[in-house]
């Protein structure tokens, strides 16, 4: 009877402790996630301030508070073309920063705004969170992600502030689970996207099979449409430059809400810098020799020439073309473009004697302008010059060597144009400022151009009774930029 | 006591040494027929900033930094000067008016301004930064003045050195221009108006040329900013183009050249300038009409459907006489039944 008893309650005690045991299991330590990371797309603070005395509507000046708690209490952090509401003014556009506590905006308010009302500029964007799981998370567990905010005011879009990162946070800008992505592979779902009011934001994905150990997850909040609205700096202790630091919780769950494996991963928002540079409007023009031998204008040069000049040395032989060319080349980030003009002082003179009037010739000691053919080209119009027994003088001709700057082209049919034709030395006079012609623009665009090269043909022929003598003028290049 | 050099070794430092000599002089030579050569092939300048804008009272003395650079790799030297210029196409090419008949005393600063130095040298991959003092008399009349500063290397052969050379040359002179735009403060005249809007008024295929022209007939140059739209014939937009901002000297017209709309346009539509230019917002508009037809495609469309429609009706037509010749044949098998009947 006594060892029936013994025996009895050896058996009760033991199936009290087994029963306590099985009711009450020892919660598992859980593991940590690992290769967590959280990323914010845009990780600007936003800009809060308040306004200053006020502003009334139609001003473009406002004036910002410079002490209290605000999370920005100077200009620093707003930049040119930021959008901010100023009180009951939303989506006003920063036209420049006056000062330290004064910007403009675009256009005028279209409603006063009243001392201390609230300036945002909100910074908003994806905020995404990977890490790879420890233990598998069996069917119909979940990960959940928890996001810091404010005690209040934490889903109505406007960024926030508070004394410290403890009691500041995201807004979760009515983000819904349309919102959301879960990790891709698997059968992942977005269960919620609750907004907190102090707590935390929290989003949960659940699976509905089972995720494998060691599994590389990803999860997004946000999206284009609707982005978490990144807090503005805390009010107290926040030295600008520095990144407010906020924990970001992560999760997985089995199907009873039992922890799993857990991490926190660290987002740190801050200050974007303005980067900003005056770049000059600038103007290259560069011009370079040919050597003799080299073809342009479907022409071979029959002289070097330099940069600074052609060196035609002497014209023994009589009805017969010498050609030279110069290589132009223009570079301008000027959004209006450029011009190349060319003229000469006059024509070529023997021992430089003025050759008055635009057709002086051989009778008056000069080698005249060509006229090209009987179609008498002159400085402003261009006709093919073939013929050098009939037609004497000095004239210039253009090739495109990169772009299509050239105000005509060799090859182009009469009259000379930028058209290639069937021409072959389509030329024109220089402008004869010794008669004031107007001179010519050879080179042009009407925008930026980077490295446009033309050829600037020169040819001269002359007749077997062209006085002996050395002769001589001066051409000129311009080059401007379009006014 | 001083050490007496080995007599063999003697002979053998003086043709090293005079080896070394030679080979200095050398390549002296060499690299100072090198550095003449490259200077005169290749002159590459850039000046900075292209244009600028400079505002001034009657009786002020301001400046404007212009920077002159040479890109090459050898020495440049040129004259430095200031002109005044003008625009005088439709294009905004600058003319200098160099000679004492172009002046142009309206829009004339030239000699308000001081340039620092007449001529310039400019180091290899270097600048040379240019300090322009400019002088506004105090009886400047409000309104713009342009001028151009411009370097200008080369160019400067002698005729001395031209006959002594005693063969024909044609010296060219290289010159690199920033352009000054200068206000002088007070009330400017701002009137400016279109001068010309076209478009084809047929066409048969889009996009539509328009060619427009704006003239100033201010004493300050405009930049006029607005759009050019294309409307249908109900109204609805169906294309616009911002009008490109550019510089309108005083009294010249600036050309502007758009393309509204796509390739299948179709009916008659609206193009409308609407652009605002000055300090007080005034506006410029205008409206041209134009027709858009593709006359051949539809040529071609309306045949087929004419060669269609007869076809149908040469099909029904068939179809037609062939029910009848069936119905024919029945009604004859139907008689030739009923007489068997019988």
């Amino acid at each position: 009877m006594k060892r029936t008893f013994v025996f009895l309650l050896s058996l009760f005690i033991f199936f009290l402790f087994l029963g306590f045991f099985f009711s009450r299991p020892t919660k598992l330590e859980s593991a940590s996630l690992t290769s967590a990371s959280a990323t914010l797309s845009n990780p600007r603070l936003s800009f809060y301030g308040a306004v200053n005395s006020g502003v009334s509507a139609g001003a473009t000046a406002v004036n910002i508070k410079t002490s209290g708690n605000y999370g920005d209490k100077n200009t620093n952090h707003l930049f040119p073309k930021d959008t901010v509401a100023v009180g009951p003014n939303g989506n006003f556009t920063v036209a420049s920063i006056v000062d330290s506590d004064t910007f403009m905006v675009g256009t005028g308010l279209s409603a006063p705004a009243s001392d201390g009302d609230a300036i945002y500029a909100t910074q908003s964007g994806t905020l995404t969170v990977a890490f790879t799981t420890t233990n598998a998370i069996p069917a119909n567990g979940d990960v959940i992600i928890t996001i810091p905010d404010p005690a209040t005011n934490g889903n109505d879009g406007a960024p926030d502030t508070a004394d410290s990162t403890t009691n500041n946070g995201f807004d979760f800008n009515s983000i819904t689970t349309s919102n959301i992505t879960c990790p891709t592979g698997g059968s992942w779902s977005v269960t919620s996207a609750t907004a907190g009011s102090g707590s935390g934001h929290t989003v949960v994905c659940t699976t509905s099979s089972e995720i494998a150990a060691s599994t590389t997850l990803s999860i997004g909040i946000g999206d284009t449409a609707v982005g978490l609205v990144n807090p503005a700096p805390i009010y107290s202790g926040h030295t600008q430059g520095l990144a407010d630091t906020y924990t970001i919780s992560v999760q997985t769950r089995d199907s009873g809400d039992i922890a799993i494996d857990d991490i926190e991963v660290k987002v740190a928002p801050v200050e974007a810098v303005l980067v900003s540079a005056t770049v000059d409007e600038t103007l290259t023009f560069q011009v370079q020799g040919i050597t003799s031998g080299t073809a342009a204008c479907g022409q071979t040069a029959d002289v070097t020439s330099t940069a600074y000049s052609i060196p035609w040395g002497t014209l023994s032989t009589a009805d017969t073309f010498s050609n030279a060319s110069q290589k132009l080349t223009v570079s301008t980030n000027a959004d209006g473009g450029y011009t190349v003009k060319i003229e000469e002082n006059d024509q070529m003179g023997k021992n430089g004697v003025t050759c008055v009037g635009a057709s002086a010739g051989e009778a008056n000691n000069c080698i005249e302008d060509t006229t090209c053919s009987s179609s008498s080209c002159d400085q402003a119009t261009g006709y093919g010059w073939t013929d050098a027994t009939t037609y004497h003088g000095l004239g210039y001709s253009l090739a495109n060597v990169s772009g299509s700057d050239a105000s005509f082209v060799y090859d182009s049919d009469d009259p000379c144009s930028t058209s290639a034709g069937a021409g072959t030395f389509c030329a024109k006079q220089f402008a004869d400022q010794e008669v004031s012609e107007t001179k010519a623009t050879i080179m042009s665009n009407n925008g930026p151009v980077s490295s446009k090269q033309v050829y600037v043909c020169y040819r001269i022929a002359i007749s077997a009774t062209q006085p002996a003598g050395y002769y001589y003028n001066k051409v000129k290049y311009t080059a401007t930029a379009t006014f | 006591m001083r050490k007496k050099l080995p007599k063999k070794s003697k002979p053998k430092i003086n043709v090293f040494l005079l080896i070394l000599l030679v080979a200095a002089l050398f390549f002296t030579i060499f690299f100072i027929f090198l550095s003449q050569t490259q200077a005169q092939n290749n002159v590459p300048l850039t000046v900075a900033p292209a244009r600028q804008e400079l505002l001034i009272k009657p009786g002020e003395k301001s400046a404007v930094i212009i920077k002159f650079l040479n890109q090459g790799t050898e020495a440049v030297s040129g004259n430095l000067k200031v002109t005044d210029f003008i625009v005088e196409d439709n294009e905004g090419s600058p003319t200098f008016l160099e000679g004492p008949t172009q002046l142009a005393p309206r829009f004339s600063a030239a000699s308000w301004v001081e340039l620092p130095y007449d001529k310039i040298t400019i180091a290899p991959k270097d600048k040379v930064l240019i300090q322009a003092k400019i002088n506004a008399p105090a009886d400047a009349q409000p309104g713009g003045r342009y001028i151009a500063i411009y370097f200008e290397p080369g160019g400067t052969v002698s005729e001395s050195t031209i006959s002594a050379n005693k063969e024909a040359v044609t010296p060219v002179a290289i010159r690199i221009a920033g352009l000054v735009s200068i206000r002088v403060q007070g009330p400017v005249e701002e009137s400016a108006y279109v001068v010309q809007m076209k478009a084809p008024r047929f066409l048969e295929y889009g996009p539509i040329p328009v060619k427009t022209q704006i003239m100033n007939r201010g004493n300050y140059h405009i930049k006029p900013k607005g759009t050019l739209s294309l409307l249908s014939i109900f109204g609805k937009q169906i294309d616009q183009q911002l009008l490109k901002e550019q510089n309108i000297f005083p009294d010249v017209a600036r050309a502007y050249d758009n393309n509204l709309g796509q390739k299948w346009m179709f009916g008659k539509y609206k193009i409308e300038l609407n652009a605002s230019y000055g300090e007080t917002g005034k506006v410029l508009t205008a409206v041209v009409f134009t027709w858009v037809f593709p006359w051949r495609i539809a040529l071609i469309i309306v045949l087929a459907i004419i060669i269609i429609i007869l076809l149908f009706a040469l099909l029904f037509h068939r179809i037609r006489k062939r029910e009848e010749m069936l119905e024919e044949k029945v009604e004859e098998l139907e008689e030739k039944l009923e007489e068997k009947e019988q």
